[in-house]
């Protein structure tokens, strides 16, 4: 299972540098709307939605991707807008600061299709279109933002095999523990701080500040987690999807990219990048 | 700024706006004979639940205050008693299930047409239809339009306020076409002005369109006559009295009142020679303006007002009132133009001749709300009753999720003889819900840009 996992995240990673480096601006686009629109059928089935129904999810949230990503300018190569986007960026932050620390408290579910589809679309176009964005900013930018999320996955997988004993969620994810969690955020602080010092990058506010900011990411990485293993639980499925083996699907690949993406984005637009 | 001066405005506003919407709804559903299980303003948890009526119908005020909804009997949410089946909305004809989805929209538009046919009756004070040009005339010098011209039609429509002519004038635009202005002038000579407005660009929405037409309100040249000097001013303190006639500043003669203002707002804290007239005799008054400054701008002040506005024919003002009939006819003209105006606009912008920053959101109509219930009650209703006209055509559009897609499902169902399978209105109510959520993302990316901008 493991060896899989890792031979599919080794192909994975491979065909993304490729993409991120080799795409023209519209390809990426596309390439970022059909990954939506793959998610999209994936949360139809977490919503319990028929496949006609999945299907009309799918094609609508990657055709909206991609009417914002052409209609903000994303296409064409030197772009670096996005205030277009701005408003999906704080519809996606509220609902993952505010929203859904209670939804995992209170355990609500997806069965109002209309909330369900709403919901969705929050989770999943600002987070493709964000990637779409941080590319267009700079393609290390943006797998660096991807970097950080990977690595307190890694991080918080292996010290919480090494050291877990007090479990985070047990109701939702009985495999995360919080020795997992820290170790993740440790992981965070040490790669962000490297990382930091090796460009010789500034960090804005002290390093307090960018300290907090990194262990904030890390939490909110682990809450969109912890969020859609909730409604894979609810909808009584393992994987969200197959395609990916070892992975299970792309919902599962990204939820931890659904909660810290946007933001990060808004961040970029707020700080005038 | 105070907040609460926007706030009270717009929550009045849509409040009304939602309540007549339901309310249309729902009597029109009673008297097809449909049981109404609630009646909701607002969305989400019901906050305020009081029962009432035969049916024992929930009135309810919900936490989620950007809509409403009135919820009926029917067997595709919950089991229905066998006795009660006939009151079952989904048991209805296609006809009635028309009737009571449209009501809605159709309530929003009747309340504009009452709100208009009161404002016309009651009358107002308007700004009447006398042009000048700007300072960008081109197309009005190019008609022929003179300072003072006083619009009487437009292409044989009578025109009757400066609000009238601007609508006109908008609509033909949009029709891209010459229109006729018949004009009285300062002469009381009756002439055309023909105004090309074709390749006028429309799509510029930041541009009130009479300014890009090179048009302005007349003003009657007020003479530099003292009225009203107020306590403490730099007026008062040079001792200028009311009454006192401006000759010249500082030896250069006085052209009138904008003049005498210009000047004294270019001279801030620096002492400026007058010469006055003062009951028949000349003499000079040194004045130093006292130096204001609004929103990082400093400029000069003495502290004096106008003397009696113009009166009579060459007021800028007259009061428009129309009869009890002939206001309702201006009514229901009024809220029919300005529906086809907003959907001519929608199609323009789909077809991107119309940029789509013409939306506006939440944001920009709670500004205006507090900014027309400053101007006044009659500003307030009116701009009440333009938003229930949008609110209605947005309505009607035909997107899943909206009235306008439940209707566009009924007449499917009336032509086809049968209604459209469960399955196809879920899809179309997962697209519909989609272009929404991006309808509301423009609107709200362009209210924070205005926002920002200023």
């Amino acid at each position: 299972m493991l060896k899989a996992r890792i031979i599919t995240a080794v192909l994975l990673l491979a065909g993304l540098l490729a993409a991120v480096f080799l795409l023209p601006a519209s390809g990426w686009l596309v390439l970022c709307a059909l990954v939506c629109a793959a998610a999209a059928w994936e949360w139809g089935a977490l919503a319990g939605f028929a496949q006609p129904v999945r299907l009309a999810t799918a094609v609508s949230f990657g055709g909206a991707c991609l009417v914002l990503g052409f209609i903000t300018g994303f296409a064409a190569p030197s772009a670096a807008g996005g205030a277009l986007l701005v408003p999906l960026y704080i519809l996606s932050a509220l609902f993952w600061l505010l929203v859904v620390p209670l939804w995992l408290a209170r355990k609500w579910t997806l069965s109002n299709p209309m909330l369900a589809s709403v919901t969705g679309f929050v989770v999943l176009v600002p987070t493709a279109l964000a990637l779409v964005h941080l590319r267009a900013i700079s393609p290390w930018l943006m797998l660096g933002v991807m970097a950080v999320v990977w690595v307190a996955d890694i991080a918080a997988y292996f010290s919480g095999r090494a050291f877990g004993r007090h479990k985070l969620a047990p109701s939702i994810s009985p495999g995360k523990t919080w020795e997992g969690a820290i170790g993740g955020g440790l992981a965070v602080l040490i790669f962000g701080f490297g990382v930091l010092t090796w460009q010789g990058a500034s960090q804005p506010g002290g390093a307090l500040v960018v300290g907090a900011v990194l262990v904030g990411w890390t939490a909110i990485s682990i809450i969109g987690d912890l969020y859609e293993s909730l409604l894979k639980r609810q909808a009584g499925i393992k994987d969200s999807g197959n395609i990916l083996p070892g992975h299970g699907g792309i919902l599962d690949r990204i939820d931890s990219l659904t909660s810290t993406l946007p933001m990060v984005a808004l961040g970029t637009v707020l700080l005038g990048r | 700024m105070n907040l609460l001066n926007y706030l009270i405005p717009f929550v009045l506003a849509l409040g009304l706006l939602i309540l007549v919407h339901e309310l249309g709804h729902y009597l029109v559903a009673r008297w097809c004979g449909v049981k109404v299980l609630r009646f909701s303003l607002g969305f989400g948890k019901p906050l305020l639940v009081r029962k009432a009526g035969r049916d024992q119908t929930e009135w309810a005020l919900a936490a989620f205050p950007l809509g409403g909804y009135v919820k009926m009997l029917d067997e595709r949410e919950a089991p229905v008693a066998p006795a009660e089946l006939h009151r079952a909305f989904n048991r209805q004809s296609v006809y009635r299930r028309f009737a009571i989805v449209a009501a809605g929209p159709i309530a929003n538009f009747l309340l504009a047409i009452v709100l208009y046919w009161g404002l016309f009756v009651v009358g107002s004070d308007e700004l009447r239809p006398r042009l000048a040009l700007s300072d960008t005339p081109a197309i009005a010098q190019a008609a022929g339009v003179r300072d003072g011209d006083l619009v009487l039609a437009v292409d044989g429509e009578v025109v009757r306020s400066w609000q009238d002519l601007r609508w006109v004038l908008l609509r033909n635009a949009l029709d891209e076409r010459e229109v006729v202005l018949q004009v009285r002038t300062l002469e009381e000579v009756e002439a055309f002005r023909r105004l090309d407005l074709a390749g006028l660009p429309i799509e510029d929405a930041s541009q009130d369109l009479i300014v890009r037409i090179g048009l302005k309100p007349w003003r009657p040249e007020i003479p530099a006559v003292i009225g009203r000097v107020a306590d403490d001013s730099a007026a008062a303190r040079a001792g200028l009295r009311s009454g006192d006639e401006v000759l010249s500043i500082e030896g250069v003669g006085v052209a009138g009142w904008s003049d005498l203002v210009a000047r004294v707002r270019d001279a801030a804290g620096r002492s400026l020679r007058f010469e006055l007239l003062r009951a028949g005799e000349r003499l000079s008054v040194d004045v130093t303006p006292d130096t204001v400054s609004d929103q990082g701008e400093r400029f000069g002040r003495i502290g004096v007002g106008v003397a009696e506005p113009v009166q009579g024919t060459l007021s800028m003002f007259a009061e428009v009132r129309y009869g009890v009939g002939e206001g309702l006819v201006k009514a229901v003209r009024q809220t029919w133009e300005t529906s086809v105006l907003s959907l001519q606009m929608i199609g323009r912008m789909l077809t991107g001749e119309v940029s789509w920053k013409n939306i506006s959101g939440p944001v920009t109509i709670a500004d205006y709300a507090g900014q027309t219930a400053q101007l006044g009650l009659s500003h307030y209703l009116k701009f009440v009753a333009l938003i229930s006209i949008s609110l209605g055509v947005l309505n009607l559009l035909p997107i899943p999720v909206l009235d306008g897609g439940h209707l566009l499902y009924y007449t499917v169902e009336i032509i086809k003889g049968g209604p459209i399978p469960e399955r196809i209105m879920e899809i179309g109510q997962q697209i519909g819900l989609t272009l929404l959520i991006m309808l509301m993302a423009f609107a709200f990316y362009n209210d924070i840009n205005r926002l920002i901008s200023g």
